[in-house]
């Protein structure tokens, strides 16, 4: 088999998968119309061929990026023979098309997955398995007609390629995308279960059982998935950054904040049975956030640094494949979700109403970031003129709505399902709230910096009151009858998740408040004193890298006596093929803070303009989401999920 | 529609974004350079894919950087910098939308809707406690007392004027 | 009553998708420029070819003029340098802003093109004039002044054959025969 075919094997495999894909769709649904269950027994298989097939497509485009195959257009435009071989990997993903089979793959595998599920009916399993395979129908269509892989440059192939955006050669942007789209994609599969629900008509709570494995591995895919986006933004980009409200990075929080929320009403939904028909609407909802994401990201609608190459005529397909994929749902949902409303009540006060409380602020927040970034494209389009929207408008609404939220976060974890005494509620809370408010308002704003402020004192007491309830309630559960065994992963799960989150508060407020940055002439020999460090340039040089020349320098940090604390090196990097200039920042980094020197231009044969920024606790931001991913999966791990339930005959409701 | 995307992109000798330009301004006091700074990263390179004229590497993006310098030295508020340059812009390099008719539902809807998310939530469980049955912490006596009102309710509500769906 | 209510949903999305569609066929980065129907501001500028001359605003009022910002290091002011000729020889004035060049490099560039300008500003690199306060930021820009001195009409781009045709010559004999 000459190599230089796999492409067009690549793409006959992508049709065949195509044909699998309607296969894995449309049988199941014609047999559950037509009452023949034999055609429900498709599903599988088809789901597995179409994985196959798709993972024959992806390693087939791998090889042609490795072998510096320029015939086929995308390695050309993507790819260079200079490139490291790990970046030409990754570069699989590094733009529209490729990362769009990556997409396709990442679902099928999904499906894959979900195709092994036990404890599922099996009708309800093909159900499942059938709504996956339309949304891959949707964007096998769209990869195939508009955006194929494996279209050639012939007869003249370019002698070599246009390497790939020094932005992208970097670990961080290899594990990026992949992290993301394990996301985003994973939460089809709670679409899918809510889809086969209201197919079904029957909504009890086994589909909210079903599908909180799913969500919440989904949920800390996405989440590890921003946040290594965050981080790589900050060390890469030079300007110390970690979030700017951009609409490509709106549009991947779009889905984690309803992913939260799902995760929390899935939790009320299997627990108590109540709020069935609004946990299926998250769940449409989340998955549709995916994909509008996926349109803002693609279509050239919006203003991005991220953005990927825009065409419009592939907006108006993505358009009309988001159109039928989310308008058929809702439509679904209108029509034959039950209105009946469940029998179990709940007060004011209680574990129910407190998740509940949970979700409107998260929906609400997703309703801001949304409006935000869609305002200045609904102006337009209304004739009003052009304006902008950017971090001083998500800032001031969304940090509100998340002090907001950590006071559920404390309240939730200790309170009861169904209700609750208030004076109980008290006695457990007291303690953590007086904590938090000396703490966090009173004492550290001025042990810290000397000088107080009214959101570095919120943010300091959501983190404690936040640590603090956690705390109790895993300390209540250990009095229990087993103690520290008996507290179940799914608690842990709960815990870290919490404690993550609230790192991720500490983290910011921090950050954000008490950074600081200065813009300084840096001569050999001369030091600069910033935050009580001494910053010495001692060295300036060349250095050549495989596909780039640099300019570098070596700079000392010394500490308050003198002593060497560390060698900084940062550099300017000049990528040849694109002649990209690029920032290679360099990092003294710790827990409590983060030094952070960047090379600006040079002044003078022995002198360079330097940025220093200092920046206090920002690793917690990633290290916070990290752990409250890791829990997330940990919750999964529960025995609980691994037991197996007699099958449902769908009468409780 | 692609030939206008190429013909945009033709359009600007464009210097390569996405790094950050580092220059050295003197400020005379350093509320001036704190200010520089909180104002740069309010206002957006007319020119570039979304970054404000900190962060961008371009040369419009430079010329404004300048001019902030050059205006803060001569003493202008932050409303007298926003507006000089929305005059010479437009309102597209702000990157706080302004508050007026037209952005009413922009910055007012999301508190509004938390405020009527929380109220519906409220009424929501009023209603269902109204219906409740006895809770684990209520004492012999007070669930006898709530188990004889909901006979007597239902025993009126099994008159055939109520309607089939329990609310 | 409930039941119409689950519509909401999908109503929402049919509004928010109407808009996105729309938005396909718009350009995020077009917008009109913020001296639409404003005075052009003052100035006082040296001559592209002489620079001890300066010229100031008053001395282009009277006429209706187009204002063409160019550079030679701009690719797409050499496609549209033709119209510029173009729009020269039917009779219209157009006054040249170069913008962040370099005087040799502009002189070899209109001797290499033609020179269709009445006469040339020279705003290099560094200098924040005419162009600034006009909200320039790339090249080619064109700007239509009227008479009295206002501004009635900006592009930011190609002056394109059917650009020309359409509107740039319709507006300029439309605001020379005003008043």
């Amino acid at each position: 088999m000459d190599i230089l075919y796999l492409p067009e094997l690549g793409q006959f495999a992508l049709i065949l998968a195509l044909v699998m894909a309607c296969v894995q769709a449309l049988l199941p649904l014609v047999g559950s119309m037509t009452r023949q269950p034999l055609w429900l027994a498709y599903a599988q298989p088809a789901a597995w061929a179409q994985f196959a097939l798709l993972s024959v497509s992806l390693v087939f485009l791998g090889i042609s990026f490795l072998v510096d195959d320029f015939s086929v257009a995308y390695v050309a435009n993507n790819s260079n023979s200079a490139l490291p071989w790990f970046y030409k990997l990754s570069a699989v993903w590094g733009a529209h098309e490729g990362s769009l089979l990556l997409w396709l793959w990442i679902l099928a595998g999904w499906t894959f997955a979900v195709s092994f599920s036990r404890g599922l009916p099996a009708e309800v399993l093909a159900r499942v398995l059938a709504v996956l395979g339309f949304v891959s129908i949707g964007m096998l269509l769209f990869v195939i007609l508009t955006s194929n892989p494996f279209d050639r440059y012939l007869p003249r192939i370019p002698s070599d390629g246009a390497d790939l955006n020094p932005l992208l050669q970097d670990p961080g942007l290899i594990f990026h995308p992949p992290l993301l789209y394990m996301g985003y994609v994973g939460f089809a599969v709670t679409f899918a279960f809510a889809l086969a629900s209201l197919w079904s008509g029957k909504l009890d709570t086994a589909w909210a059982r079903w599908s909180r494995p799913w969500t919440s591995v989904a949920w800390a895919f996405l989440t590890c998935g921003i946040a290594l986006g965050s981080w790589w933004a900050y060390y890469e980009l030079g300007w110390g950054g970690w979030w700017f409200w951009d609409p490509v990075e709106n549009a991947s929080l779009l889905p984690w904040l309803l992913g939260t929320a799902l995760m929390h009403s899935l939790a009320v939904t299997e627990k108590r049975g109540l709020f069935k028909s609004w946990t299926v609407l998250l769940a449409i909802a989340t998955f549709s956030t995916s994909l509008m994401g996926f349109f803002l990201v693609r279509s050239g609608v919006l203003n991005s640094v991220h953005a990927f190459a825009n065409d419009p005529d592939r907006g108006l397909f993505l358009l009309m494949l988001l159109g039928v994929t989310i308008g058929i749902s809702l439509l679904v949902y209108a029509l034959r979700v039950p209105t009946l409303k469940a029998r179990a009540s709940y007060s004011l006060i209680s574990k129910d109403v407190f998740l509940l409380a949970n979700n409107v602020i998260l929906v609400v927040a997703t309703l801001t970031v949304l409006l935000g970034t869609v305002y200045p494209l609904i102006m337009d389009a209304l004739g009003l003129g052009k304006i902008s929207v950017g971090p001083p408008y998500f800032n001031t609404l969304f940090v509100p709505l998340m002090l907001l939220l950590g006071v559920f976060m404390g309240l939730g974890p200790v309170s009861d399902w169904k209700s609750m005494r208030l004076d109980k509620l008290r006695k457990k809370i007291w303690l953590s709230g007086a904590i938090s408010l000396l703490l966090g308002f009173i004492l550290l704003p001025w042990v810290y910096d000397g000088s107080w402020s009214i959101w570095v004192a919120l943010g300091l007491t959501l983190f404690f009151w936040v640590v603090t309830t956690s705390l109790r309630d895993i300390w209540e559960a250990s009095r229990g009858k087993k103690g520290w065994r008996g507290i179940s992963r799914s608690r842990w799960g709960m815990f870290g998740g919490h404690v993550g989150a609230a790192l991720i508060v500490l983290g910011v407020t921090m950050v954000s408040n008490y950074g600081e940055e200065r813009d300084v002439r840096m001569a050999i020999g001369e030091p600069v004193t910033i935050k009580g460090y001494e910053f010495t340039l001692i060295g300036l040089g060349e250095r050549e890298g495989p596909n780039f020349s640099a300019d570098t320098a070596t700079i000392e940090m010394r500490d308050r006596n003198g002593r060497l604390h560390r060698t900084l090196t940062p550099e300017k990097r000049n990528y040849h093929v694109r002649g990209m200039p690029m920032t290679q920042v360099s990092i003294d980094w710790g827990p409590l803070k983060d030094i952070y020197v960047a090379m600006g231009e040079p002044l003078a044969e022995d002198a360079y303009a330097m940025r220093i920024h200092y920046k206090p606790f920002v690793r917690w931001i990633w290290w916070g989401a990290f752990i409250a991913g890791l829990a997330a999966i940990l919750a999964v791990t529960d025995r609980r999920y691994k037991v197996r339930v007699p099958e449902e005959s769908g009468v409780k409701s | 529609m692609a030939k206008r995307a190429v013909v945009l992109l033709l359009l600007f000798f464009l210097v390569p974004l996405a790094q950050a330009a580092i220059e050295l301004y003197d400020f005379s006091s350093e509320e001036k350079r704190t200010r520089f700074h909180e104002l740069g990263a309010e206002l957006r390179c007319p020119k570039c894919q979304n970054q404000s004229i900190i962060d961008s590497g371009s040369a419009s993006a430079y010329d404004m950087r300048q001019e902030l310098y050059q205006l803060l030295e001569k003493g202008y508020t932050d409303e007298e910098v926003f507006a000089h340059l929305k005059a010479r812009f437009g309102e597209f390099i702000l990157y706080k939308p302004p508050v007026r008719g037209d952005t009413w539902i922009l910055w007012f809807l999301p508190p509004f809707l938390v405020l009527i998310g929380f109220v519906i939530l409220v009424l929501l469980a009023r209603s269902r406690k109204k219906q409740a049955p006895a809770s684990q912490n209520d004492s012999v006596s007070e669930r006898q007392l709530k188990l004889k009102k909901i006979l007597e309710l239902d025993s009126e509500q099994s008159s055939p004027s109520n309607s089939k769906d329990s609310s | 009553m409930k039941r119409a209510l689950l519509f909401l949903p999908l109503i929402i999305f049919i509004g928010l998708g109407i808009f996105l569609y729309k938005g396909l066929s718009m350009d995020p980065s077009a917008r009109d420029s913020a001296l639409l129907n404003k005075p052009l501001p003052d100035f006082v500028l040296p001559r592209l070819d002489n620079a001890d001359l300066k010229v100031s605003g008053e001395d282009l009022l009277g006429e209706v003029f187009l204002l063409n910002v160019w550079g030679s290091w701009c690719p797409t002011c050499y496609e549209e340098h033709d119209q510029l000729i173009r729009l020269a020889e039917e009779g219209v004035p157009v006054v040249g802003l170069n913008y962040k060049d370099e005087r040799p490099k502009a002189f070899r560039y209109l001797a290499q093109q033609g020179n269709p300008y009445t006469l040339n500003l020279f705003e290099p690199d560094g200098v924040r004039a005419l162009a600034f306060d006009l909200g320039v930021y790339g090249a080619p820009e064109t700007f239509l002044i009227d008479k009295e001195g206002i501004v009635r009409y900006h592009l930011a781009g190609e002056i394109t054959p059917q650009l020309v045709n359409a509107t740039i010559l319709p507006e300029v004999r439309k605001w020379q025969n005003a008043q």
